[in-house]
């Protein structure tokens, strides 16, 4: 049995619960339509009766009726308007559908509800239906990636000629994390320096592929079927010389190391450089964010998508190490899962973008032979010196420059050509010291990631040992 | 957590044709315009018209206050004054519709942002309610144009003003059991 202090408190904790309802709209009130056709029509036909004038009772009566006929509807029982979970992890292409519960209860007749507006991020604009229960299904607004909210069902409902109105409220966000698309690449982009025993790429090792590695004397443990006999024969087999054996290379995996720069994203637009801060962006499309080009970040992450796919489709082992932060690691795997894993971490990367003084690659986070493709605007020598460093250490790295093209300089400014100038001769220098210390570099563009691939594999072909011929 | 079986899905694209909300913003403006053009019509001198035509605009940039109700309550009393003809000329049927639509459409530019999409389904029952009411007027008037002309009893007049007031208490005591 309830005592008088449960009572006392829970009557306080009601009027409490009223009280904030109240301040965030949570209840019907009367609107100022209300108060005009009340004022307006009963002091009309007051004034039209009373005076005998049956035009001025005429023009009020209309007024007075549609404030009674609003009143009779007493718009009442409990208003649903919520988002039914979604998934909180989804693809950029699939899992677009959103779905909204309305239950306005009885007379409402207009619900006004924030919706997602295709094509576009964020919560989208308000939409005036007509009131009911339904369950509303709708997709998501943008074709981006990243992490942000996606619906948050603000809404209003309003009673018969909008007398009576409840809320506005702000309603409940859903937030979604939609991972980076992968665009699809050509097979075997993939340089020549792979790592293991098995996989679909030449190793240094020598194995049992159909590769020629080269071509040596016979030694014990060699097999009969290996040997060359026009290589023997031409060497003198059997009276002087030895008999010849080709050798195979071995199939191997690889391991590759997807090196994220964090530390700056940028535009095309010079003038944006200093005063956007694009890492704070809600969800960012890759192929034009709301009304600008892809900033460098966007590209370095699809590219990296694209990339990781490519060569996780094949068996390898791919990581990811984000230059900004380094906790951010995640160790080369293989498999449909890494590439999930993968993806999730860039869309961390990419939020928490910017926040890094300086960019590290520690020699403990790439595995021995494995290449390192530097993701980056190459806008600092930092970088630039890391990837230097890192094929010093025996890797291949391959610098992958992410930069929007064409640079546009920023009109405001009369020193705004001189910049534009200076930055491009500062990144042609630092590209060119790129090239000179070894490690190619490759621009990628976004819609014409064949051609990035194309020419990366271009740039590591070139790279193939040559063939060792026995006795030179 | 999943929406009862019964309840209908409804998809966004079968929502139908939307408009931008500023559109009501535009039916405000032509309906203030119109009843304007009533009064000068009618006889308003430009003075009158101007002031009418500034409450007008007051309507359309903030629907919400009290402008709609002093445009409509001053063209009704304004008629009034420059009306001569009948009581049921054309220019007082139209000052019927006109300020009923004004009140409407008021009502509904007050809820909704000029930047959002009104679809137009959600017209149609404020719509036929609209009709309804506007058919029950002109029925009035009808009948007030059948009537016999002379002096009512002061009685039947009292009556009618207690029961004008007594709407108006209905109209109170609805909003007090809120």
């Amino acid at each position: 049995m309830a005592t008088p202090i449960d009572v006392a408190l829970s009557g306080r904790a009601q009027r409490l619960r009223m009280a904030l309802r109240r301040r965030t709209g949570e209840h019907w009130e009367p609107t100022d339509a209300l108060r005009r056709g009340l004022l307006v029509g009963v002091g009309l036909v007051a004034f039209g009766a009373l005076w005998h004038r049956l035009d001025v009772l005429l023009i009020g009566a209309p007024l007075l009726l549609a404030t009674l006929v609003g009143l009779t509807g007493r718009p009442s029982g409990p208003v649903v308007v919520r988002p039914l979970p979604a998934p909180r992890l989804v693809d950029v292409v699939h899992d677009r559908q959103l779905s909204v519960e309305v239950d306005c209860g009885g007379v409402a007749e207009v619900l006004a509800l924030r919706l997602p507006q295709p094509g576009r991020g964020g919560a989208g604009r308000v939409h005036v239906l007509p009131a009911g229960r339904f369950r509303l299904t709708c997709s998501r607004g943008s074709d981006g990636w990243g992490e942000a909210i996606v619906l948050r069902t603000d809404h209003l409902l309003a009673g018969r000629d909008c007398l009576m109105v409840y809320g506005p409220v702000v309603g409940a966000a859903t937030r979604q994390v939609v991972l980076p698309p992968v665009d699809p690449l050509p097979a075997g982009p993939l340089p020549p320096r792979a790592a293991g025993l098995v996989g679909a790429h030449r190793s240094r090792r020598p194995g049992d592929s159909t590769e020629l590695r080269a071509i040596r004397p016979f030694a014990p443990g060699d097999r009969l079927r290996r040997v060359d006999w026009r290589v023997s024969l031409r060497a003198g087999f059997p009276h002087s010389g030895a008999l010849h054996v080709r050798e195979r290379h071995a199939d191997a995996d690889a391991d590759v190391v997807l090196a994220l720069d964090t530390g700056v994203d940028v535009g095309a637009a010079l003038g944006d450089w200093a005063s956007v801060t694009p890492s704070g962006r809600a969800f960012r499309t890759g192929s034009g964010h709301r009304s600008g080009p892809a900033s460098s970040l966007d590209t370095a992450v699809r590219a990296a998508a694209s990339l990781a796919a490519s060569y996780l489709q094949q068996g390898d082992r791919v990581g990811l190490a984000d230059l900004g932060r380094p906790q951010l690691y995640l160790k080369p795997g293989s498999g449909v899962r890494q590439l999930l894993r993968l993806r999730h971490r860039l869309v961390l990367c990419a939020r928490s973008a910017g926040w890094s003084p300086r960019p590290v690659l520690a020699q403990q986070l790439v595995p021995a032979g494995a290449m390192v493709a530097v993701l980056s605007p190459f806008l600092d020598d930092a970088v630039a010196q890391l990837a230097v460093v890192a094929a010093r250490r025996g890797n291949l790295v391959v610098a992958i420059d992410v930069l929007p093209q064409p640079l546009v300089a920023d009109p405001e400014t009369p020193w705004g050509e001189a910049v534009l100038a200076l930055v491009r001769a500062e990144r042609r220098a630092r590209l060119d010291g790129l090239a000179s210390h070894g490690v190619p570099v490759l621009r990628w563009t976004l819609g014409e990631p064949a051609t990035a691939a194309a020419t990366l594999h271009r740039l590591t072909s070139g790279r193939r040992p040559r063939l060792i011929r026995a006795g030179r | 957590m999943s929406a009862p079986p019964d309840v209908p899905t409804v998809a966004f694209e079968d929502l139908g044709v939307a408009v931008p909300g500023w559109v009501l913003g535009l039916a405000v403006a032509a309906v203030s315009a119109a009843i304007v053009a009533v009064l000068r019509a009618e006889g308003a001198p430009i003075a009158v018209q101007v002031v009418f035509g500034l409450v007008g605009a007051s309507s359309v940039i903030s629907p919400s206050s009290a402008a709609p109700a002093a445009l409509g309550g001053a063209a009704a009393l304004a008629s009034t004054v420059y009306h001569t003809g009948g009581v049921l000329a054309p220019a007082v049927l139209a000052l019927v519709v006109l300020v009923h639509l004004l009140h409407v459409s008021a009502g509904l530019a007050a809820i909704v942002p000029r930047g959002a999409r009104l679809h137009l389904s959600v017209l149609r029952r404020p719509l036929r309610r609209f009709l309804a009411i506007q058919a029950a007027v002109f029925t009035l008037a009808g009948v007030a144009a059948v009537a016999p002309v002379g002096r009512n009893p002061v009685l039947l007049e009292v009556f009618a003003v207690l029961g004008v007031a007594g709407l108006a208490v209905v109209a109170m005591v609805q909003l007090r059991r809120r």
